[in-house]
């Protein structure tokens, strides 16, 4: 069967899809640092 | 609230609704008034997203929940980024190539008209009953602190909202929504240095990290489960340790399922899923979707920040033993004598806990657990906390006697944010910042009306009933089925009010269909060989599997949305070989990926 698209859009860079997974992993790691370094847990605080 | 902040507060109003009724005239036509004219600007488009995503509950429930357990609840987002680039490379070429003004109609271009209205039909259903809670939820909240009559505070938000929708259509919700979120970010933004100033004034930066990291507040990521065990306990089962698939937030519960959930309410959820056909192209309609990519996960950081900051200052200034103030008030008239005992201890305890707080060491890397200071410290704030869950659950009129003496439950937090702006905040401040709480409400309840209506018009009015309906009368119809949906989400948020436990199973309940949507969606593009029936098929299966899931075992809502798409690709496929090429004639050439490549 023929499956030729309608219309050829182009998608956006690569780069972008990219950038965002990395600022998405650099987040995690910056809460992990921040947990790392000054959360204690506590029972029964909430 | 003083005359200042009711002006304040009613002028954002009229400014809303105002320019929202303006638009009505470029509506003339169904692409018009369901896909702005295919005009409208990528960064609109994607503020509008964010807006929608961003209910009441969001300003009020999310710093209350900071607040009551620190920055665990941004891990529930953290698939959130993931989903939105699958979104753009799986979905959206597929829905800029189809001349459709609702996703579902997809569904019928690549598998039957059954898969196409069920999939409308589980969306309008849930979306109907999720609206009335996002009305009545900050309604509730704002008319015990206020005052106000909770009818007509619910009646306020539901017949403004509905009346610039009816008339502006979709141009009219997202550029309504692109004012709403700026009052909400500028909202945000000034509560947050406001509570910064007095907590970092007092304690600085090391040492507001260091109280707050002790008191169990920065647990931000939680890679290691508390379970490892892989084995469900059964829907009854009370003993043992709960098991992996039963806990709300960690890194594993946020990205999986998460994952699935955000890539069901962004692309498979018309209210959202809208945003990606009022575009000029697919690269508008990408940009749109990716604003949320980049700016949820730090957004819903900041919220949770401000409930932290907000924690901070209440254990540096005051605080008082209940912040719902209708309660207290009760509590004052039945019951004066214990009121007063209990809050004259737990001034003692706060002021013991402020004392602690300042005593803690400021030298080394980190605090260490086991100093005399740091223990001392914790125990003043567990008990802080067991006083007034103690005194939340004597007071509150709405539990039993029995459910008292049980001693379960806490303090709603959607109070706790409400009650430190009505009592610390300038009157301009406050107007603002109600207005802030009611923009919020109003944006994400036009998208949903909005999506409501075209579905019905869409993919059942227009498909069913009226296929030779002219453009105009189709517009008519949509305005009169905007404002019943209106009028219906208005009741249904009335209706609501006689209990909380209704809005968390209609919580519940939306996730039994998220999963399913996606999954039928994600056949349809990555399972060619499944056409026709095997769609109604999946979708139903998805379902059921989702609900043997909640049936037999405890597993945590948000794996429902993997189980729902698990569902629909197994049940698919068993579809597509028990009936291979069912009505295959009817399937669109450009409704798979596999449509891009020269041939298949």
């Amino acid at each position: 069967m023929n499956r030729e698209p309608a219309t050829d859009e182009p998608d956006l860079p690569p780069t972008v899809y990219w950038g965002i997974a990395l600022a998405a992993i650099a987040t995690m790691l910056l809460l992990g640092w921040l947990t790392a370094s000054y959360h204690l847990p506590v029972g029964g605080s909430r | 609230m003083s005359p200042l902040a009711w002006v304040i507060f009613l002028a954002f109003l009229v400014w809303v609704v105002v320019d929202g009724v303006r638009r009505s005239a470029r509506s003339s036509t169904l692409e018009d008034y369901y896909a702005g004219g295919r005009k409208i600007p990528w960064w609109a488009a994607g503020l509008s997203v964010m807006a929608t995503q961003a209910s009441a509950i969001t300003i009020i429930g999310t710093t209350g929940e900071g607040h009551e357990g620190g920055l665990s609840f941004v891990q529930f987002y953290f698939g959130l980024p993931f989903a939105m680039i699958a979104l753009c490379v799986w979905l959206v070429p597929i829905y800029r190539r189809l001349p459709i003004l609702t996703v579902y109609e997809y569904l019928e271009r690549r598998f039957d008209s059954s898969t196409r209205a069920l999939a409308s039909l589980v969306f309008l259903a849930s979306r109907c009953l999720a609206l009335g809670v996002v009305i009545t939820a900050p309604s509730v909240v704002m008319s015990a602190t206020l005052g106000w009559p909770l009818e007509w505070t619910i009646v306020m938000v539901g017949a403004l909202t509905t009346f610039y929708t009816v008339f502006g259509g979709v141009s009219a919700v997202v550029w309504t929504d692109v004012k709403q979120m700026t009052v909400i970010l500028v909202g945000l933004v000034i509560c947050f240095f406001l509570l910064a100033r007095e907590v970092l004034g007092e304690l600085g930066v090391e040492g507001a990290l260091r109280a707050a990291g002790a008191a169990g507040r920065l647990a931000a990521l939680e890679v290691v489960p508390q379970s490892l065990d892989f084995v469900p306990r059964g829907a009854g089962e009370t003993t043992g340790a709960p098991s992996f698939w039963e806990q709300k937030y960690t890194l594993w519960t946020g990205l999986i399922g998460g994952f699935f959930l955000q890539l069901s309410y962004f692309g498979c959820d018309q209210s959202q899923a809208q945003r990606i056909l009022v575009g000029r192209d697919a690269n508008e309609s990408r940009r749109a979707m990716l604003i949320s990519a980049f700016a949820k996960v730090p957004m819903q950081l900041f919220v949770l920040a401000i409930g932290v900051l907000l924690w901070l200052f209440h254990a540096t200034k005051s605080e008082p033993l209940l912040f719902r103030t209708d309660d207290r008030a009760a509590a004052a008239a039945t019951d004066p004598d214990e009121l007063a005992r209990r809050e004259v201890e737990f001034q003692a305890a706060h002021a013991e806990r402020r004392a602690a707080m300042l005593a803690l060491p400021t030298d080394g890397d980190r605090l260490d657990p086991a100093d005399p200071r740091v223990v001392r410290y914790r125990e003043t704030v567990a008990q802080v906390a067991e006083l007034k869950k103690s005194a939340a659950i004597h007071f509150n009129p709405r539990k039993s006697a029995a459910e008292k003496a049980e001693g379960k439950g806490k303090e709603d937090v959607n109070f706790i944010f409400v009650h430190w702006i009505l009592n610390n905040l300038h009157p301009v401040l406050l107007g603002l910042i109600v207005a802030a709480i009611f923009a919020a409400a109003m944006s994400s309840v036009d998208s949903v009306l909005n999506a409501l209506s075209a579905a019905t018009i869409v993919d059942f009015y227009r498909r069913w009933w009226r296929p030779a309906a002219s453009e105009r009368s189709l517009v008519i119809a949509g305005r009169i089925t905007t404002m019943l949906w209106g009028v219906v989400a208005t009741i249904t948020a009335i209706v609501m009010i006689s209990g909380s436990s209704i809005i968390e199973q209609v919580n519940r309940v939306g996730s039994f269909f998220y999963g399913s949507l996606l999954g039928v969606f994600l056949l349809g593009i990555f399972v060619p060989r499944a056409r026709g029936r095997a769609g109604f098929i999946g979708l139903v299966g998805g379902m059921l599997s989702v609900l043997a899931v909640h049936t037999f075992w405890r597993v945590e809502f948000l794996w429902y949305n993997a189980v729902g798409v698990l569902g629909v690709l197994l049940f698919g496929l068993l579809g597509s070989w028990l009936w291979p090429n069912v009505n295959a004639d009817t399937s669109d050439t450009n409704t798979s990926l596999a449509g891009r490549g020269p041939s298949v």
